[in-house]
């Protein structure tokens, strides 16, 4: 369903020339899977995910979703996901069931079918409390709420969620996760990117650890833990970054790429 | 784009601009700027100026009187403390203008003008303030007096000088003796003041106004005992005769005022929307979700830029209703300012044209605010990314607003420009609309035009990454000067491109003050030779000296960058019959475009003739006609400049952009259209041979067959009888017809040619 090879991107830098944001990153993901991309800030990951997302473009590489090249057919790639971040992306002005609307709208759901998918979602999320709420008035966990019902408005095959519970209180991140379960049980091919460990270990079948834009071990927790010799994600998560983030990192020869999957 | 496509691209177009509409509408300060203020802010701001108006035209202003015992006593100027009541103006009141005379105040009169009146204490001071301008202006000049006026924070002071009552008396007697001639050389009251001040110019000002009317009393007095009539005065004049209308009255006031704000709201219209609508969606982090959907990034822009539009159109007309209906009534309540009350509102077919106007006008407006906004990436930025263009419509609207500008073929084509005076012309004017109606067409198009290039980059940087998701860098000099040397590509890019024709023009306009001007007693000649050796300088360090430095600094490759590369012969000779052959119909196109351009201007027309002179040295004027622009001007604009533009490979762009930037390099607007033309066919051949010989030659030859035109072709046309091919008309070698059509077909063969002729090179390369 997703499939990256050799993935990079290069953003100008006065001071550094060009720097690699994203360094030939490779992964696949398939359909009913959690995909998870685990990073410290400033990794990579939400460049990644924007690529996915067909907002950048790719400077090298190929990302293919759904079937469709994010480079050459974005409108298709677009019309196939699902993206989700911390920052909601919720209108001040609009309230829950407008900005929903809106969304549904711009994805081509016919007004009949949408609204009954919209009263699926609402009560899905336990939304209808505050349907008619401007995204002012709301909390930060009503909003990504909000956010999430955007996101599955038109059931796309493909979901992204980048960093979805930072700055979210225990109980919302909690829904959250489950929500996302839920997703995955229903066959969708999910892309989770996270720094915090336990949600790494709930959720993802599989996981990437990317740091300075390059992959430096994939694979699912338990071989990943028993390949570093490390008792639990933190230790590895740790003992990883210390190891190599030191190390080369521009005109390293290793090709971080070939090491997933 | 098929059926369907194009049907859900509009929808979501549609989409987007009703939910950007109902968010703006449900802002407060949004449409508190849009609907309230007009609303409110303009009847209050209209009454409230009246008032301060009539609070300032009623303040009180002093002037001092010294020597008001030298007064006649017929007629009388000064009685009882105050100006006689016979010189106000009807209706004034005296109180405005308190007179502090050296006279001493009589006890009657003042009970009268309490309100009027000075403390002793401050009368002695003034008084003795005045007498000290008097004695420094006679002993030390206006310059030290002036400053003693200031000092002692003075008015006005009316000087009469001593044996002003004799002088007048004794002319009188002579004139009632019926003597011969009478001189008039007595010395004059005259009133002291400094014009720069504004108090003490109002005070002038209503002295003044005393002044001539006694001043009146006593010489139609004075006529009488010369026997004279009083229209002596006035011997070769009668009064003008005003055929001015009430509604022609009112169209002139609407000509002034609904032009400058129908622009100026039109920017303010589209400003803080725009705004909003990018920067403010960048900073609250909704527009990344927008862009995830999926919308194109056209199909977002068009649907803000309607947005926009749309208010900045409302903002408009609700300024300019309530702007009309406002100053409509404060006219009617001020009805000896002209026109008895009467101010119509323009006729309805001059407000349709006004709404038909507006539509390009916000486009552009709208448009640029959008590609500026996107820059930004807060509100805050926003506002400092458009107050620019604000700056500029401003500019542009005060010179609409200058009197006697007028739309000329020229002004009619400007952004902005054209369309405001358009409405102007319809608003003063509506009976005689079809004088500039013939300007509609061309305002109207080029407006569009404007608009849809201002959209088109605007489209342009939402495709842009490093716009759109620009992070905020702190600008240092010395790290942004070695990136610059780090990352400088084989050839130049687009803005560095453009910054050298902004160089190029800025050293253009800069360079017209430093060069030194010929002599006043100089001859033709060494005016001519002064100014040859001026333009081989400019040539050289304004035009080809950034080109060449830039290319240096900025580029890895000067050399491909100024296209330094040999070409064959066939090429070479080539351009040099292309400039033949062009030769008669440029030198028709520009003498056919008369009516567009009109005439040379004077500066021009003088330096032209005077390179026309003989005895100028022809070696000289090759070299700067003809050597150093080819030279110069081929390194800097098929040089430099088309290799930035075509650096992304868009060569049809960057040849249309360079030849444009080549003609309005040339400045004197006659020569901007045939510059901009052969500048387009100069860049195909610098692009298709990837080298500046062509050109060169091209421009060489062209510049020589204009000097020979110039300086020997009329001669030459007067000597030779030879009608099939030019004749002299006017002063001017023209061209015939067949000449031209001659010519025209010659350089399309010589062009088919070249292209044949690289398309073969290409085959065996």
């Amino acid at each position: 369903m997703i499939r990256v090879e050799g993935l990079t991107k290069t953003f100008h830098d006065l001071k550094r020339g060009e720097v690699a944001a994203v360094d030939r990153v490779s992964f696949h993901v398939a359909p009913g899977e959690i995909f998870g991309l685990l990073g410290a800030n400033g990794a990579g990951k939400t460049t990644c995910l924007r690529i996915l997302s067909t907002v950048l473009k790719p400077t090298h590489g190929l990302a293919m979703v759904a079937g469709h090249n994010v480079l050459t057919e974005p409108a298709a790639v677009r019309a196939r996901i699902g993206f989700m971040s911390g920052n909601t992306g919720v209108y001040d002005r609009m309230s829950a069931w407008e900005f929903v609307h809106y969304y549904g709208r711009l994805y081509g759901i016919a007004e009949n079918r949408l609204r009954e998918r919209m009263e699926e979602v609402f009560e899905i999320l336990q939304m209808n409390d505050y349907r008619d709420l401007p995204g002012a008035r709301m909390s930060t966990g009503m909003k990504q709420k909000v956010s999430i019902a955007r996101t599955i408005i038109h059931d796309p095959p493909v979901m992204i969620f980048d960093e979805p519970t930072s700055g979210l209180d225990v109980l919302v991140a909690r829904a959250l996760l489950t929500t996302i379960e839920s997703l995955k049980a229903a066959g969708k091919c999910i892309i989770f990117s996270t720094h915090i460990m336990r949600e790494v270990e709930r959720l993802c079948d599989r996981i990437a650890i990317i740091h300075r834009g390059r992959i430096l071990a994939a694979g699912t927790v338990a071989e990943l833990e028993a390949e570093h010799s490390q008792p639990d994600m933190e230790e590895l998560f740790f003992d990883l970054i210390t190891k190599m983030g030191t190390g080369p990192i521009n005109g390293d020869t290793r090709d971080s790429g070939s090491t997933q999957d | 784009m098929d059926f369907p496509t194009w049907s859900r691209s509009v929808s979501r177009i549609g989409l987007i601009v009703s939910r950007e509409l109902r968010d703006q509408m449900r802002d407060r300060r949004t449409m508190f700027l849009v609907v309230v203020l007009p609303m409110l802010l303009y009847p209050a701001l209209g009454l409230g100026m009246m008032q301060l108006t009539l609070l300032f035209g009623e303040q009180p202003r002093t002037v001092i009187l010294l020597g008001a015992d030298n007064l006649p006593d017929d007629p009388v100027l000064f009685v009882n403390d105050r100006f006689a009541v016979e010189w106000l103006r009807k209706g004034s009141d005296p109180n405005r203008l308190r007179v502090v005379s050296d006279r001493t105040p009589s006890a009657e009169g003042s009970e009268s003008l309490e309100a009027a009146q000075v403390s002793d204490k401050r009368r002695e001071k003034l008084l003795a303030a005045a007498r000290a301008v008097q004695q420094t202006l006679e002993s030390e000049g206006a310059e030290a007096a002036g400053r003693v006026f200031d000092a002692a924070e003075l008015e006005a002071v009316l000087l009469i000088p001593p044996g002003f009552r004799d002088s007048l008396a004794s002319v009188r007697q002579r004139l009632d003796q019926g003597e011969g001639t009478v001189e008039a050389d007595w010395q004059r009251p005259a009133v002291v003041y400094n014009k720069a001040a504004e108090k003490s110019a109002a005070t002038w000002m209503r002295t003044t106004a005393v002044l001539e009317r006694w001043e009146g009393a006593i010489l139609a007095d004075l006529l009488k005992r010369a026997r004279l009539d009083e229209a002596f005065t006035h011997p070769a004049l009668a009064d003008p005769i005003d055929l001015s209308l009430p509604a022609q009255v009112s169209a002139s006031l609407w000509g002034r005022l609904f032009p400058a704000f129908l622009v100026i709201m039109a920017v303010t219209g589209a400003f803080y929307p725009a705004i909003d609508l990018v920067a403010g969606e960048k900073e609250r982090g909704t527009m990344e979700t927008l862009l995830i959907c999926p919308a194109t990034r056209l199909e977002v822009v068009l649907g803000k830029f309607v947005t926009v539009m749309l208010f900045s159109m409302t903002t408009a007309m609700l300024n300019l209703v309530s702007t009309g209906f406002t100053g409509k009534q404060l006219l009617a309540m001020a009805p000896a300012q002209g026109s008895g009350g009467s101010f119509d509102l323009p006729p309805v077919t001059t407000l349709v044209w006004l709404g038909v106007l507006l539509l390009p006008l916000s486009a552009l407006f709208s448009a640029l605010a959008l590609a500026l906004a996107t820059f930004a990436k807060s509100s805050k930025e926003g506002q400092y990314y458009l107050t620019p263009l604000l700056m500029v419509t401003m500019g542009l609207t005060v010179f609409c607003l200058t009197p006697g500008t007028e739309l000329t073929p020229q002004l009619c084509l400007l952004p902005v420009v054209g369309p405001a005076l358009l409405l102007k012309g319809l608003l003063l004017s509506p009976a005689q609309a079809g004088s500039v109606g013939v300007y509609i067409l061309p305002v109207l198009v080029s407006s569009c035009v404007y608009s849809g290039l201002a959209l088109w980059w605007a489209v342009e940087l939402f495709h842009r990454e490093e716009v759109l998701f620009r992070e905020g860098e702190r600008f240092e000099l010395v790290p942004w000067l070695k990136d610059l040397w780090r990352t400088r590509g084989e050839l130049p890019t687009f803005a560095q491109a453009a910054t050298c024709f902004s160089l190029i023009m800025l050293l253009q306009f800069f360079a017209s003050g430093w060069f030194p001007k010929p002599p006043a007693d100089a001859t033709s000649v060494e005016r001519g030779t002064m100014m040859l050796q001026q333009v081989i300088m400019q040539q050289c360090l304004v035009i080809a000296g950034p080109a060449c430095l830039m290319a240096v600094a900025l580029t890895r490759n000067p050399q491909r960058t100024l296209r330094l590369r040999g070409a064959t012969l066939g090429w070479i000779a080539g351009g040099a019959a292309l400039a033949l052959c062009l030769h008669p119909p440029t030198v028709e196109l520009q003498e056919r475009m008369k009516w567009f351009f009109g005439e040379l201007p004077p500066a021009a027309k003088g330096m032209f003739e005077s390179l026309g002179d003989p005895e100028i040295p022809i070696g000289l004027l090759f070299v700067a006609i003809a050597i150093a622009p080819a030279i110069c001007e081929e390194l800097a604009f098929r040089g430099f400049i088309l290799s930035g533009f075509g650096s992304r490979g868009r060569f049809i762009l960057a040849i249309l952009f360079s030849s444009l930037m080549f003609g309005a390099v040339h400045m004197i607007p006659q020569q901007v259209l045939n510059a901009g033309l052969l500048g387009t066919l100069l860049g195909w051949m610098a692009v298709r041979s990837g080298s500046l010989l062509p050109g060169f030659a091209f421009h060489l030859v062209n510049n020589a067959l204009g000097l020979w035109h110039g300086r020997v072709g009329t001669p030459w046309g007067e000597a030779h009888s030879a009608t099939w091919f030019a004749d002299t008309v006017g002063g001017s070698l023209r061209y015939s017809g067949l000449t031209v059509a001659v010519g025209l077909a010659m350089a399309v063969g010589i062009v088919v040619s070249l292209r044949r002729r690289l398309a073969g090179c290409l085959r065996q390369g």
